[in-house]
């Protein structure tokens, strides 16, 4: 089967935590458009299971990016229609790179999907959290809460988008991780930012990457 | 039930109990700056969380476990880990 460099991403935004991931995955697409690679952008309720299901047998893209809601059997679109689900149509990973910013769906999806042929994919085996100010819901991207959270996140499709492996992709978004969550701890921390460091722990521990570490775009 | 079946049954209840109320006095002190999104469970305000604790409902149980695991990688130093 014949993959294509191209970046497919979802970002529904249907509530205050796909509000957030929808304008935090804008830097990960204004990166693929610098690296000059094809990105096919479903954002809002554009975000469906009929143009997901198109875009993946039309473009076959090698990289894909769901951002959305989620649990051990499916990841979520729009109005959390079913985009992908175990057992059902995870087969159409194969040969592609997924990361999904959802919850759970590293625990046993991203397992089935890895079986099929899916190259690699890094998730989380259990709840994704997200800290944010609730003063900043308006204007996310300045959110000093949600960028300790989304910006070491976003490091993993930038690092696969700049020609790094699926592995050192993920290492370098938990080191990230871990740089901001020492940082939380510290002094120079606000109170919120401290009292989030808690969530940014329970990412830390649940991050995972299955498949082949190797894998590159 | 007598005095010493009480005694017998409630040790278990008792931890789980202190580490409730100590989760909840821990969310307390937190800041009211502060929103959680718990993935598709939906978003907390610090009010929420402690009335979700306090019930103790799915997303109670899983707000103590995880600031156990929290507290205790603090005190046995795991977040001090190299990268």
């Amino acid at each position: 089967m014949q993959v294509n460099k191209a970046l497919l991403i979802t970002r529904p935004n249907h509530d205050p935590a796909t509000h957030y991931l929808f304008y935090w995955a804008g830097e990960v697409i204004f990166m693929a458009h610098r690296k000059r690679i094809t990105v096919l952008d479903l954002s809002k309720d554009k975000a469906t299971k009929k143009n997901f299901d198109s875009y993946l047998k039309r473009n076959q893209p090698k990289l894909i990016f769901l951002n959305g809601h989620g649990n051990k059997d499916s990841i979520l679109g729009f109005n959390n229609e079913p985009l992908i689900s175990m057992n059902k149509d995870d087969h159409l990973l194969n040969g592609k790179i997924i990361y999904a910013r959802s919850c759970d769906a590293a625990r046993e999806l991203g397992a089935s999907a890895v079986r099929k042929g899916a190259l690699a994919f890094i998730g989380y085996i259990r709840s994704y959290r997200l800290g944010y100010s609730p003063s900043s819901i308006t204007r996310p991207l300045q959110d000093k809460i949600a960028e300790l959270f989304l910006i070491p996140s976003n490091l993993i499709p930038i690092s696969i988008l700049k020609g790094n492996s699926a592995g050192h992709a993920n290492s370098n978004s938990l080191k990230a991780m871990r740089r901001n969550f020492r940082f939380m701890l510290s002094g120079n921390a606000s109170a919120a930012q401290r009292d989030a460091a808690r969530h940014m722990w329970h990412n830390i521990q649940n991050q995972k990457l299955l498949g082949d570490d190797s894998a590159k775009l | 039930m007598n005095k010493d079946q009480k005694t017998k049954q409630s040790p278990k209840l008792d931890v789980e109990e202190e580490l409730k109320q100590l989760v909840i006095q821990r969310l307390k002190a937190t800041s009211d700056e502060l929103n959680i999104v718990i993935g598709n469970k939906g978003d907390f305000t610090r009010e929420e969380l402690i009335r979700r604790v306090e019930s103790g409902d799915k997303i109670g149980k899983e707000i103590v476990e995880s600031e156990i695991e929290f507290l205790k990688a603090l005190t046995e130093g795991k977040i001090y880990a190299s990268e």
